[in-house]
């Protein structure tokens, strides 16, 4: 019963994120049940570590943090390299879309945003998901990935930056 | 305003402005520089735009995740293997399959109060995964007879038979089997008292339900008007639809 209890206490704090964790899980995955096998393993293992340290200061950045490290650990095994970020060279070469093309982009149906958003280098997405999508502070996701503020806001820039160019292209396509 | 970078402009500022970050007295500042700087400006206007274009993509849980979320959570150990993932899922949902294959004699055992371990040891037929799930997460609890509350199949011609009250993966739920006329077949119904997880293979039959035949049993699984949760489950399938339209699943 105590079990029981400890088990409701979890669910209780925790599930009110799943919908956060869905997001961000289906930006870091390529399918929705890759997505959701990732949810359910970041769940079941949140909740093994909370029986062993109960309860952490902010139940979604922990969450948020544990998805992150099972999906990296997932890519460590599979050998895969994560996209290299763009440099500031080839940004700076970019042009910035013009006034019709930023009012335009609001109107993207969202299978254009998600091909966008899945091109960008893994640091970028992963920045602009948990910043953008899921609502995290830039302290909060500098924590996260363990990265300096700075190179946050630096890859919250550049993401958005390349992802109104290849967004403005889809509106002129 | 100039279109050249001056010393105020800092790309990163920008960004934590656009993001709502910055104390009162910061965003006085960037606010000022905006007013001067076009290349700020161009910045915090893309950053507006493809900001309100990536929120499209919030996804939230589908209501099938967080069923097994809750399943998987209440029926783990503090050592549990947390590799399986959803697929977990699959096999609970063949595990209520297979809890009918062997569910009128959990039922039966049930009401006459038997000490042997139920359902596991009457599904030796049944793969070993299937078998590891049911022992895992089905149990029958002695005690519960009452066939009173079972639902009224009379007028589809079905007879309660017998009533019990099951554990499975995590979720409490009362049994009933029905006797069909005229043949030694059954239906199970189970009331569950959480919504049971649609299965990847099911296919909706309604707004609130869905069917699945599987190994021959025909599953279907939904909840009424009154946000009672049911799986009625049978090797009949006319006997089982009959049931579902009877508890006004479909």
């Amino acid at each position: 019963m105590a079990s029981q209890g400890v088990a409701a206490a979890f669910l209780e704090s925790a599930m009110p994120h799943v919908d956060m964790l869905h997001t961000l899980a289906r930006r870091l995955t390529d399918s929705r049940e890759d997505a959701e096998d990732l949810v359910q393993e970041v769940m079941l293992r949140a909740y093994a570590a909370w029986q062993r340290q109960g309860a952490p200061r902010s139940m979604g950045a922990w969450l948020a943090t544990i998805c992150l490290n099972n999906y990296r650990s997932a890519l460590r095994k599979r050998q895969a390299r994560p996209r290299e970020c763009h440099d500031d060279l080839s940004l700076e070469r970019l042009t910035d879309p013009g006034d019709t093309e930023l009012s335009a982009l609001a109107q993207l149906d969202a299978g254009t945003v998600r091909v966008a958003l899945a091109a960008l280098s893994d640091g970028q997405r992963q920045v602009v998901t948990l910043i953008n999508l899921c609502g995290f502070s830039t302290d909060e996701v500098a924590r996260m990935i363990d990265i300096p503020r700075g190179t946050v806001l630096s890859r919250l820039h550049r993401g958005h930056r390349l992802l109104a160019v290849s967004l403005a292209e889809a509106v002129n396509r | 305003m100039t279109g050249q970078p001056d010393a105020g402009c800092d790309s990163e500022t920008v960004a934590a402005f656009s993001s709502g970050e910055l104390d009162p007295a910061a965003r006085e500042k960037v606010a000022e520089h905006l007013v001067d700087c076009d290349m700020c400006w161009q910045q915090m206007r893309v950053s507006r735009a493809v900001t309100t274009a990536v929120q499209q993509l919030w996804e939230p849980a589908p209501a099938g995740l967080a069923a097994d979320l809750r399943a998987a959570v209440l029926t783990a150990d503090a050592t549990l293997d947390a590799r399986s993932g959803r697929r977990r899922a699959a096999v609970l949902a063949v595990a209520a399959t297979v809890l009918i294959l062997g569910g009128t004699v959990a039922a039966t055992r049930a009401l006459t109060h038997s000490p042997e371990p139920p359902v596991a040891s009457r599904t030796t037929e049944l793969p070993a995964p299937v078998q590891r799930a049911l022992e895992k997460y089905a149990h029958a609890a002695p005690g519960f007879g009452d066939t009173a509350s079972a639902p009224d199949l009379r007028p589809a011609g079905f007879r309660v038979e017998s009533a019990s009250q099951v554990g499975l993966a995590g979720t409490s739920a009362s049994l009933f089997t029905y006797a069909l006329p005229g043949s030694t077949g059954r239906v199970a119904v189970f009331i569950t008292t959480a919504v049971w997880p649609t299965p990847t293979s099911a296919r909706g039959i309604g707004a609130r339900s869905w069917i699945q035949v599987l190994q021959g049993v025909t599953i279907v699984g939904g909840s009424d008007v009154q946000n009672d949760h049911m799986l009625v489950i049978a090797t009949d399938h006319q006997a089982a639809m009959i049931t579902a339209a009877a508890l006004g699943l479909v």
